[in-house]
């Protein structure tokens, strides 16, 4: 056939189709005239009824699904059709809904993620939400197969009856608990809205299409773009800007249905549904209180508690929301049995948010994600999911989370009280883990580097700290015992090596810190008996290289605790040998050259406390004064190589003192508190930049009483007391205690 | 979102979609052949495919290259619907022509192919 007498045959196939059944021969046969071979083709495509009925039938609603009998259409959306429909194979006699997802979205990843996705689906029991009851591909289509409800739209449902306020927060707990559940299954729901609430004939709320909004929304940037909800009723602030949603979106779209059922409209009117004026609306303008848009007669019970739950659910920082369905529950229970709420405007969490937003905007909703999901883990933990792959990758997602929030900002000036936060989460998760951890080397080694810093925050009183030196203690014991077993797994290595060195250093410095420095002794000559039976230095890893140069720092530091000065400044320059050939062999690592420059600067202080060698000290201060100063040009944001650089001015500062240079000793001294009082400004909560600068004024004071100015070391004295009035009670202690053993190893300079 | 783009990127869509399917189907009949079982998902896509419309994706191919050689945009409106899951609507405006067209052109493809195909 050629392309022409197609085009005529098209024509009238076309033409015929569109007449009716008994018009067609008719209208053929006029058509073709004389041409009998025209004729014979055209009636092989009509045929005597429709003979490619079903064939390729991609418009008409389908007779069956998997083994459902397609009773009707009950709705078509964005995502594509809904039908009633009913099994009919004999083993059950049920209705159900079922979704079919429009075509366009069955790419192989698309298929893959669903055929996954939907085990997880099955999973959500809950009886305030509809089950997913099955699933499968229905004309090389994805659908869902959801348990059918009849009932009426919640908001429908309390307008109809006239429900009171009590009878209305009763029935939103029921629907918050249900949204909990999920969240603890780790499924956010992502499109909670009215619509999409029924109320059943026994008066239960049900949440429809849960976890099915994200599962298409992620398939691909396209339908992320198409799914995102456009209706200012639901969306929170995050979604309309693109940005990851967590539970705490969730929670803005619940107290969009609160103030829904509280007020009887929703919070938000938009003019002209443009997306400007819709992220205007959502992200800028001040949610109303309920009680202004609420009929006059309800208006008097929501003043108060009520406007203030539900502005804290759509505020539009997600941190300062409730984080979690279950808080906002919670909240609305205390209402109900007469208790104070909790919410109300600029608590805790409003203040933490502004403090980290100072630093960095995104900080805030990253904690609290990485929150979230660590509690959403301990909980799976908890609930025995361990075994599922699912589990696995959430566990290395809220990990790595946490462990890179916490990473990202520990040096940041001002980052304490995050890091706290971080930290106290990162325990429980830590814990939750660590029970189920046996067997399994990788889930060890994240746990035990999980722990290290974890104690590195709570108390290692090198790093900028919480004050904790117990706690520290616990957690780099738990560390040092999970490293030990990946040492054992795997035997060769290097960062199995390199890692233990490090968390028994830490351990080790937390336990001479706390006066057992025999035991802090032992636990550095293990690990140099260790690393040096694995051959010659040159041979070994630099990461192990430094590890083995830290150790020997170690050793000597305890020897100088033990007034073995000798000892001490043999393993001094052991310790400053090995760390400059790992320096030079890996220049990049700015632990490495961090740890020379620590090594130099006790050495200095060696040669001018024990062999009173003051220009062999200034020289080797020098040099760490070269390498402190490039760290700080390298991380102009982090807190420690400052504090690095002005103990290095302050041990110069005590040659020049011991030299007989007052005046110079004195300004060099507040070169170094200009820099640790910059640091205890950025981070009031740095416990170890706090104690550092209260010695200093002591020190600065017991200076100027020898330069014979006494009214000025008072002032300095007086600085110091109100600087240490700023640690709390236990912080204070501790303060004491560390300051006694900063004396002494300072040698009361 | 520029409906153009859209349309664009549904139309490449269709065409990647076929290509896969079609590579796919190739390399799962040499697998049956050479007596591996490798399962992929994109079995499912393809069962669904041959089962629910009983086409069996390389004929469907062979077919749509005849067509493509008498009417190219006849060919053109069945990859879009079948690969791409087009709508008749998405369809014409993929292809710049009247939704009427795309109907006509559509049906009268459907019979045709089935012809080809049984």
């Amino acid at each position: 056939m050629t392309g022409e007498r197609w085009q005529r045959v098209k024509q009238i196939v076309g033409d015929a189709l569109e007449l009716g059944r008994d018009e067609r021969p008719r209208f053929v046969a006029e058509m073709c005239g004389e041409d009998s071979t025209l004729q014979r083709e055209v009636e092989t495509l009509l045929g005597d009824d429709d003979p490619a009925s079903g064939f390729l039938d991609l418009d008409r609603a389908p007779g069956r699904i998997g083994p459902y009998r397609v009773v009707r259409e009950i709705g078509r959306g964005g995502m594509g059709a809904v039908y009633l429909a009913e099994r009919d194979d004999g083993q059950f006699e049920q209705r159900v809904a079922i979704k079919v997802i429009k075509r366009g979205m069955d790419t192989d990843a698309v298929l893959r993620r669903f055929f996954a996705e939907r085990q997880i689906l099955a999973r959500l029991q809950h009886p305030n939400i509809t089950r997913l009851l099955d699933g499968g591909m229905y004309d090389s289509r994805p659908y869902f197969v959801m348990e059918y409800l009849e009932g009426r739209p919640i908001v429908e449902y309390c307008r109809e009856r006239d429900l009171s306020i009590e009878a209305r927060l009763r029935l939103f707990l029921q629907v918050t608990d249900a949204v909990e559940h999920a969240h603890r299954n780790l499924i956010l729901h992502r499109d909670l809205k009215a619509g999409n609430i029924l109320v059943d004939a026994a008066g239960a709320p049900k949440l429809l299409d849960f976890g099915i909004a994200k599962l298409l929304e992620e398939n691909s940037e396209q339908t992320m773009l198409a799914m995102r909800p456009l209706t200012p009723q639901v969306a929170s602030p995050e979604q309309v800007r693109g940005e990851p949603l967590t539970t705490a979106s969730d929670v803005y779209a619940l107290g969009v249905l609160l103030f829904q059922l509280l007020a009887g409209q929703p919070p938000y009117q938009v003019e002209s549904p443009t997306e400007a004026e819709m992220t205007r609306v959502i992200c800028d303008q001040p949610a109303p209180r309920p009680s202004m848009l609420a009929p006059a007669a309800t208006a008097r019970r929501l003043k108060g508690d009520l406007d203030n739950i539900v502005l804290k659910t759509l505020e539009k920082e997600p941190a300062r929301r409730y984080q979690r369905a279950a808080e906002l529950a919670d909240d609305l229970r205390r209402y109900l049995d007469g208790r104070p709420v909790n919410a109300r405007p600029g608590g805790a969490a409003y203040r933490l948010g502004k403090f980290m937003g100072r630093h960095k905007p995104s900080l805030a909703i990253a904690a609290v994600a990485a929150i979230a999901i660590a509690a959403a883990v301990a909980q799976a933990v908890r609930e025995g999911h361990r075994a599922n792959r699912r589990f696995n990758e959430l566990r290395q997602l809220a990990g790595s989370f946490i462990f890179e929030f916490h990473d990202a900002i520990a040096t940041l000036p001002g980052s304490t009280p995050a890091r706290e936060l971080v930290v106290k989460r990162a325990l429980q998760y830590l814990d939750g883990l660590a029970r189920e951890a046996s067997g399994d080397v990788d889930l060890k080694r994240e746990l035990a580097g999980g722990y290290l810093r974890v104690g590195e925050a709570q108390g290692l009183f090198s790093e900028a700290n919480l004050g904790k030196p117990a706690e520290a203690r616990a957690s780099f014991e738990k560390a040092v015992a999970l490293f030990e077993e990946v040492r054992r797994a795997r035997p060769s290595d290097p960062r199995a090596v390199a890692d233990l060195a490090r968390a028994r250093l830490d351990l080790s410095s937390t336990i001479e810190s706390a006066g057992d420095i025999a035991r802090a002794l032992a636990l550095q000559r293990q690990v140099i008996a260790e690393i040096e039976a694995l051959g010659p230095k040159e041979s070994l890893d630099p990461r192990i290289e430094t590890a083995l140069g830290t150790a020997y720092f170690g050793v000597s530091e305890a020897n100088l605790r033990l007034n073995r000065g000798a000892e001490a400044l043999r393993s001094r320059l052991q310790s400053i040998a090995i760390l400059q050939d790992a320096a030079r062999r890996d220049p990049r690592n700015a632990e490495t050259a961090r740890y020379l420059a620590l090594s130099q600067k006790r050495l200095a202080y060696i040669y001018i406390t024990q062999t009173r060698d003051f220009k062999r000290a200034a020289e080797i201060l020098r040099s760490a004064i070269a390498i402190d100063t490039r760290l700080v040009a390298q991380q102009p944001n982090s807190s420690v190589p400052k504090m690095d650089l002005a103990l290095d001015r302050s041990y110069l500062a005590a040659i020049l003192q011991r030299q007989g240079d007052l005046p110079a000793a004195r300004q060099m001294l507040e070169s170094a508190m200009t820099l640790r009082n910059e640091v205890l400004a950025a981070d009031p909560h740095n416990f170890r930049a706090r104690i550092l600068v209260i010695s200093d004024y002591t020190k600065l004071g017991q200076w100027l009483l020898a330069e014979k100015r006494p009214a000025e070391a008072r002032a300095a004295f007086e600085t110091g007391a109100r600087v240490a009035a700023g640690l709390d009670a236990e912080a204070a202690k501790n303060a004491k205690e560390t300051l006694d053993a900063l004396h002494r190893a300072m040698g009361r300079s | 979102m520029d409906w153009r783009n859209r349309a664009h990127f549904l139309g490449v869509a269709a065409q990647a979609i076929r290509r896969v399917l079609l590579h796919h189907a190739e390399n799962r009949g040499a697998q049956k052949r050479e007596g591996y079982s490798n399962r992929v998902s994109l079995d499912a896509a393809l069962e669904c495919l041959e089962r629910d419309a009983t086409v069996d994706i390389l004929t469907l191919n062979d077919a749509l290259l005849r067509l493509a050689e008498l009417d190219p945009r006849q060919a053109n409106i069945v990859e879009l619907r079948v690969f791409g899951g087009l709508t008749v609507e998405e369809t014409a405006e993929v292809l710049d022509i009247a939704p009427a067209t795309v109907k006509r052109d559509w049906n009268v493809a459907r019979l045709w192919l089935w012809r080809q195909l049984a």
